[in-house]
């Protein structure tokens, strides 16, 4: 050990044919299905055509999160209204640098705020995904109403709603990444999307 | 024994801080996504480490792999309190 402090590069990609694989199993775990709008297991073929579909569909984005050159989660992004992006991410890997969650929603909002034309982040949250509802609290989205959700589980909930106006994250970025601890501040640094 | 000892106490109160519910037994084969805390709570408990023990292997250590569960994240900080690297 040194006194040189590092950080985790992390690194957005467009999803290629060779992130299939993996992207498959990681969506199909269970703990990653359970927070989907669409919890059902998604056959080989089902991914295969929904890749497909997403070559020729402008309107849509998904990069593969490398840490450090290995890939460990999604972030994706689809066309919501004029000017308004959605967006949607995951965890694939289980063994990530602490705090990694908060760096896709740190990658999420610089990622939005690049782009020309864009004035709105959406975000949709089933309820009881309570970790996600804090962290997009914490970061500043202002809730809209919520959506009528269903069942999981024998349990009903509903879809929390939020907006990110992005005038507001390219004037609030650095006193918000101020309240985080400063190993994440350093890492939001070392964001890069090609 | 008292460092995963200290680590626990700073875990259940960070998930305090952090409004965090942990799951009711956290053991070594606890995957640390799923032990209730999030990634700010992760972040911070992190952070409180730095304070109380003065060492922060994951920015201070070549981490090959990040710990997955609760004792191999007990583990890196054995190792860094060594003064090793993983």
């Amino acid at each position: 050990m040194n006194g040189t402090k590092t950080y985790p590069i992390s690194h957005f990609s467009a999803l290629t044919a060779a992130d299939l694989e993996r992207v498959w199993h990681w969506r199909n775990q269970s703990e990653i299905r359970r927070n989907m709008h669409n919890d059902a297991l998604i056959s080989w073929q089902e991914h295969l055509s929904w890749f497909e579909k997403l070559q020729s569909d402008e309107s849509r984005q998904v990069f593969v999160f490398k840490q450090n050159d290995r890939p460990i989660g999604v972030l994706n992004f689809s066309q919501h209204s004029q000017g308004v992006l959605e967006w949607g991410c995951y965890l694939g890997e289980t063994d990530v640098w602490p705090g990694s969650g908060l760096l896709l929603e740190i990658a999420a909002l610089d990622y939005a705020s690049t782009q020309i034309g864009l004035s709105g982040l959406y975000a949709e949250v089933l309820s009881f995904n309570q970790s996600v509802v804090r962290m997009h609290e914490f970061f500043g989205y202002q809730p809209l109403p919520d959506r009528q959700g269903q069942m999981r589980n024998d349990e009903p909930y509903v879809v929390n709603v939020f907006r990110y106006e992005l005038d507001e994250w390219r004037k609030n970025r650095t006193r918000v990444l101020a309240k985080l601890p400063k190993p994440i501040c350093a890492a939001a640094d070392l964001i890069q999307f090609t | 024994m008292k460092l995963e000892q200290t680590i626990r106490n700073t875990l259940a109160q960070v998930a305090i801080i952090a409004n965090c519910k942990l799951i009711a037994d956290i053991t070594d084969d606890t995957v640390l996504l799923q032990s209730g805390l999030d990634s700010l709570g992760f972040a911070m408990l992190v952070a409180q480490l730095e304070e109380d023990l003065g060492i922060d292997p994951f920015s201070q250590m070549q981490i090959a792999v990040y710990p997955r569960t609760f004792a191999e994240f007990v583990t890196i900080y054995h190792q860094a309190q060594q003064g090793g690297n993983h």
